[in-house]
């Protein structure tokens, strides 16, 4: 079902009362195609955006993020909504990119472009720093740029792959959303032991301890 | 180790007023009282499986002991691992709740959420199904909400209302960590709320309470409350009660629940709704309170007779759970079903 056949208010599983329940949206925001972002998904990630597209209805709220909706959400007609679904992936960039939450919800997907932490990285990852990699937890990744971290099945976010020079200051790596340099397109070799660099979020790494 | 709660003399003052309620528990209950409340949890299923779960705490955060509810698969408590160990030993002393749960990667990943073990409970005995849709009535901050969508896998529709948007937020940022998309929220109040009747397939109203529950960590919860306070909440609660019964559909389901003792914010509520609409000549009144029960969740009936007025047999059907129970804070529910149309 496309999204604007959704908001046209086509009959959902479990539509009730007066049957006026149809997908309904906070003010200001608008559904819109997905497909030139889950394609970028698919490409770089291997998920499937049919998949997605089966699973959520997209829509923006303003020009900063895209959302993902519950496709089978129902709302019946009189109470304004406020806020609904989650933050997606960020649109605005030059690059877009998951938003952590979404990172982490489809990491597991992900068939191509992850990295396996191993448990001595976890404390380096949760603390935003740089891990050199093996060849081996690398093994999955197509080329540099943005990919998904995972430890034993469980999605730990994003981080930036940087294979070119191993003697890169940490503040040189690029900041999420940055348009990537010629040594981050696809194509480019990884080489050995490449440099992984966290993205995990700045106020969790503040708080959290693990030994 | 965190040592016991001292309660003041204020709190014995209040709290004298349930002592016939628990006869010979009342030492016992007491005594729940003083000591620290345990931390809870739930299990993300969404995003990891048990075996992933508990591996996850013996490996990579494994300053936790995991105690499993014997009433939710998915719950558990968590323990300071050292204190845990301890408390095995013939020490004597009191288990310490895990003193960091909101700093545990566990929870920023969103593998689970901290949720006290009472207030699970609505949630699960809502029993809602995969692409229903859900009325959180006075919702925010979204706990119970952040559950029901678990327990849904996440598909349908779930609204969480509450007039305070502030709380409202604080709970998208929680459904958001936990990857929920099937949540909106709305900003009304709950008892004029404004869907046409027989919307939703059932309704959750945590109505707001004098939280006399919640002592184990708010002691002020039992500080005296003016003379006409009970009152004022139960026109409330019952305002919002007989909203979420208009909202559901025939067949469907209305949990009520508070985080307090009084009588008069549970039973008299329901009592009260149930009488009026037996006056409206809704032949037996179109509703069946069924019982709250849980296998593994020690709980007492609710209460049929108070302050010389009978409230009706049905009534034992509800859920008191009192904190020396199941070591936890105090609760009730009451579960209503709708009759279906013939």
């Amino acid at each position: 079902m496309s999204n604007d056949a959704r908001a046209n208010g086509a009959p959902g599983n479990g539509a009730r009362g007066n049957g006026a329940h149809r997908l309904r949206l906070a003010p200001g925001c608008r559904l819109i195609d997905p497909m030139p972002y889950l394609s970028l998904l698919e490409e770089r990630f291997g998920i499937s955006a049919a998949q997605l597209r089966e699973q959520y209805v997209f829509f923006v709220g303003g020009n900063k993020y895209l959302y993902s909706l519950c496709a089978e959400h129902r709302l019946p007609p009189g109470p304004e909504v406020a806020f609904s679904g989650i933050k997606f992936m960020r649109i605005s960039m030059k690059v877009p990119k998951l938003t952590t939450e979404a990172s982490i919800l489809l990491g597991a997907r992900a068939s191509r472009n992850y990295v396996e932490l191993e448990a001595d990285q976890l404390r380096a990852y949760f603390a935003r720093q740089e891990i050199r990699l093996d060849t081996a937890a690398s093994s999955a990744c197509t080329g540099p740029g943005y990919v998904l971290v995972r430890h034993e099945g469980v999605t730990l976010g994003s981080a930036y792959l940087n294979p070119r020079d191993r003697n890169r200051e940490p503040e040189q790596s690029p900041e999420p959303g940055a348009k990537p340099d010629a040594g981050a397109q696809h194509g480019a070799e990884l080489g050995d032991r490449p440099l992984l660099r966290s993205w995990f979020p700045k106020h969790w790494s503040q708080v959290i301890t693990i030994r | 180790m965190k040592g016991p709660i001292e309660l003041p003399d204020y709190a014995y003052e209040h709290l004298e007023r349930y002592r016939p309620l628990l006869g010979e528990q009342w030492d016992r209950f007491l005594d729940a009282l003083r000591r620290p409340l345990p931390v809870a949890a739930w299990r993300n299923a969404a995003r990891v499986d048990e075996a992933s779960f508990e591996n996850w705490f013996y490996n990579v955060e494994p300053g936790v002991t995991l105690e499993r509810l014997p009433w939710f698969d998915r719950g558990y408590r968590l323990w300071a691992a050292e204190a845990s160990e301890a408390a095995e030993a013939p020490a004597g002393g009191l288990r310490t709740p895990d003193p960091t749960p909101g700093n545990r990667a566990a929870r920023a990943l969103g593998l689970l959420h901290l949720q006290e073990e009472v207030s699970m409970i609505p949630a699960v005995l809502l029993g809602a199904q995969p692409g229903e849709q859900i009325l959180d009535l006075c919702g925010a901050p979204g706990n119970k909400t952040a559950l029901v969508a678990s327990l849904m896998e996440d598909r349908g529709t779930i609204v969480c209302n509450d007039t305070d948007i502030k709380r409202l937020r604080a709970g998208r940022t929680a459904w958001s960590r936990l990857g929920f998309s099937s949540i909106a929220a709305t900003n009304h109040d709950g008892g004029s709320y404004p869907a046409p009747t027989e919307s939703f397939d059932r309704v959750l109203v945590d109505a707001p309470c004098s939280g006399e529950g919640t002592s184990r960590r708010n002691l002020s919860s039992l500080r005296p409350a003016p003379p006409d306070y009970y009152r004022m909440l139960h026109r409330r609660q019952r305002r919002l009660l007989e909203r979420a019964l208009q909202l559901c559909r025939p067949g469907g389901r209305v949990v009520y629940s508070t985080c307090t003792y009084a009588p008069e914010e549970n039973e008299l509520v329901i009592a009260d709704v149930l009488a009026a609409r037996r006056a409206g000549g809704r032949a037996g009144s179109g509703l069946t309170p069924v019982p709250a029960r849980l296998a593994g969740l020690e709980s007492a009936p609710g209460i049929t007779r108070y302050d010389g007025a009978e409230l009706g047999g049905e009534l034992e059907n509800a859920m008191r759970v009192w904190p020396h129970l199941n070591d936890s804070g105090g609760f009730f529910v009451a579960v209503l079903e709708k009759r279906p149309r013939e």
